[in-house]
């Protein structure tokens, strides 16, 4: 991979740091007038999402890091792994648990979302911002209760657990907000 | 019912912009014309630029259009670039082995590879020199400029209180690093200084650094002044309350000014202004008890040459008008250089010197 300078350093740029894969957040410049320049970067630790800070002399440089994203097709969870395959070659991807992490909780069948792979591994997995999922267990729904704000948890079919408003029932099918894990309305509608 | 008036910088009209901007150059001419100061214009373009090895110019490039003259394209070639100028100082002190006497600019000046939100490609700069006059003058005449601005709106909420420091006292009080030690004879305890100041820029800053060499047994100086530099720069700096003035700056960071001695230890006529803003605490003047022997400065730039080329910067000619200057005879003087985008920023409580931008 190519190497970068402090200033080619620019928000979402992948570099290596410390044999882990980093994508640059911030990059500010700081210089006094007549000294040695530097660059205060803030960087995520791609592997295990931690936020690094750095502090690097003007000129120094990173070498680049073996990372992209796809976009991909969530195909199954056979237990161990997950499958994703990308809808052009039909390449297929496998992804453990670790590489998945939270996003197992939004990953639908068929749903598209974006696959981070590292050196052609997967290495992240992002879901959709909004996904479709099914009710599988809540308490009984209450008729007619539209307008009153309570709520109460229910658990999706990837087991996630959302807040709904009391009128809904099992079996009906929400669109959740998967950044804030928010209920946003009942499907199709 | 009429609207509330802007009380925000960024709320203003291009024209209430370009009004308010205006009133702050007026403020500083009137109150250097006031003090027997003229104003002079200083040209952009020069024929060499400075040494200094941690400033980077502009170069002009050849390519410049077909309306461009015969004369302009041959004044382009290899043998003699033209640069922006990074500061009118050069030209000043040319002016003063003239005979202009104490004088002033207010103008732009450009800076390669220095961009972010406190610093731009091209500001302005207010520098002013005067004849036979001490540092602690143009010091104080700035920090009383700073003042004024800072009163001029009630856009900010700067603390005008004004208080004085030494470099290495301002460094002590923030950091307990006695930065004296470099100047004392005992190797070890320098080595042992030298390892500490990187181990704490590795705590606090997550400096990193594939040539660092604190780690090893050795006082590496340009390695070590680096780290004095992100210190002062992330630890002390942001300590500094209202105007402070930081004096006595390390004498390997003289650049232009005299060195003195006291106690044993050196340091540089030399000092800088600090206001706490609502941009942070930001760096506002520079100046120097000017030193102007011709075999001295002949020194130094060559010392920066040498620095540049160790740390692997463009090599730049070392520019002769200055040193020809000096053997004309420069007289004893004091001069200071005010970035006056950061303090007009300062003064509309902005945060970024793009929300100085008209348009």
């Amino acid at each position: 991979m190519a190497n970068f300078s402090t200033n080619e350093f620019k928000g979402g740029l992948k570099v290596m740091l410390d044999g882990d894969p980093c994508s640059i957040l911030e990059n500010e410049f700081v210089k006094p007038g007549k000294g040695q320049a530097f660059s205060r970067v803030k960087l995520r630790n791609l592997k295990t999402g931690k936020v690094w800070e750095r502090t690097f002399k003007s000129g120094e440089s990173l070498e680049g890091a073996d990372v992209m994203d796809r976009d991909m097709e969530y195909l199954y969870n056979d237990g161990e792994f997950f499958h994703f395959m990308e809808p052009e070659s039909f390449e297929q991807h496998q992804a453990d648990l670790n590489a998945v992490g939270d996003a197992r909780l939004w990953l639908k069948e068929q749903d598209k979302v974006v696959v981070t792979l590292y050196n052609g591994a997967p290495l992240a997995v992002l879901p959709p911002n909004h996904v479709e999922l099914e009710i599988t267990e809540t308490d009984p729904g209450l008729k007619g209760d539209t307008a009153q704000g309570g709520t109460k948890p229910a658990t999706l079919s990837t087991g996630a657990v959302v807040k709904v408003p009391l009128f809904l029932s099992q079996g009906e099918v929400i669109r959740v907000d998967t950044r804030t894990g928010e209920y946003l309305g009942r499907a199709g509608k | 019912m009429s609207s509330a008036p802007a009380v925000c910088f960024a709320d203003y009209t291009v024209r209430e912009k370009a009004q308010t901007i205006s009133r702050f150059s007026s403020e500083a001419r009137t109150f250097l014309e006031q003090r027997g100061y003229v104003e002079v214009v200083a040209p952009c373009i020069r024929n060499a630029t400075v040494t200094d090895p941690n400033i980077e110019s502009w170069k002009l490039c050849g390519d410049i259009g077909k309306g461009a003259q015969e004369l302009a394209k041959q004044a382009l070639t290899a043998t003699s670039p033209l640069f922006l100028h990074t500061s009118s100082e050069f030209f000043q002190k040319t002016l003063l082995a003239a005979g202009v006497g104490s004088h002033f600019t207010l103008g732009k000046v450009f800076r390669n590879e220095e961009l972010g939100r406190l610093h731009a490609r091209e500001f302005t700069m207010c520098e002013w020199y005067k004849v036979g006059g001490s540092l602690s003058e143009v010091v104080s005449e700035a920090a009383e400029l700073v003042m004024n601005c800072l009163s001029l709106l009630p856009l900010n909420t700067c603390d005008k209180a004004v208080t004085s420091i030494s470099f290495d006292d301002a460094f002590y009080e923030a950091t307990g690093f006695d930065l004296r030690i470099r100047q004392q004879s005992d190797f070890e305890a320098k080595v042992d200084l030298h390892r500490k100041l990187g181990a704490y820029a590795r705590k606090y800053f997550g400096y990193h650094s594939s040539f660092c060499k604190y780690a090893s047994n050795e006082f590496d100086l340009p390695d070590f002044l680096a780290l004095v530099d992100l210190i002062f720069s992330l630890a002390v700096q942001p300590s500094l309350k209202g105007i402070t003035i930081i004096n006595r700056f390390p004498f390997e960071q003289a650049a232009l000014a005299q060195i003195s001695e006291e106690g044993g230890y050196q340091y540089a006529q030399r000092s800088e202004i600090y206001l706490n803003s609502s941009a942070g605490v930001i760096e506002l003047a520079n100046a120097y008890q000017e030193m102007n022997d011709p075999d001295e400065l002949q020194q130094r730039f060559e010392q920066d040459r040498q620095v540049r080329i160790a740390n692997q910067k463009r090599p730049v000619e070392i520019d002769q008008s200055l040193i020809e200057a000096a053997r004309k005879g420069i007289p004893d003087c004091a001069g200071i250089a005010l970035g006056f985008d950061r303090l007009l920023m300062s003064s509309l409580g902005l945060a970024s010197l793009e929300e100085l931008d008209l348009i």
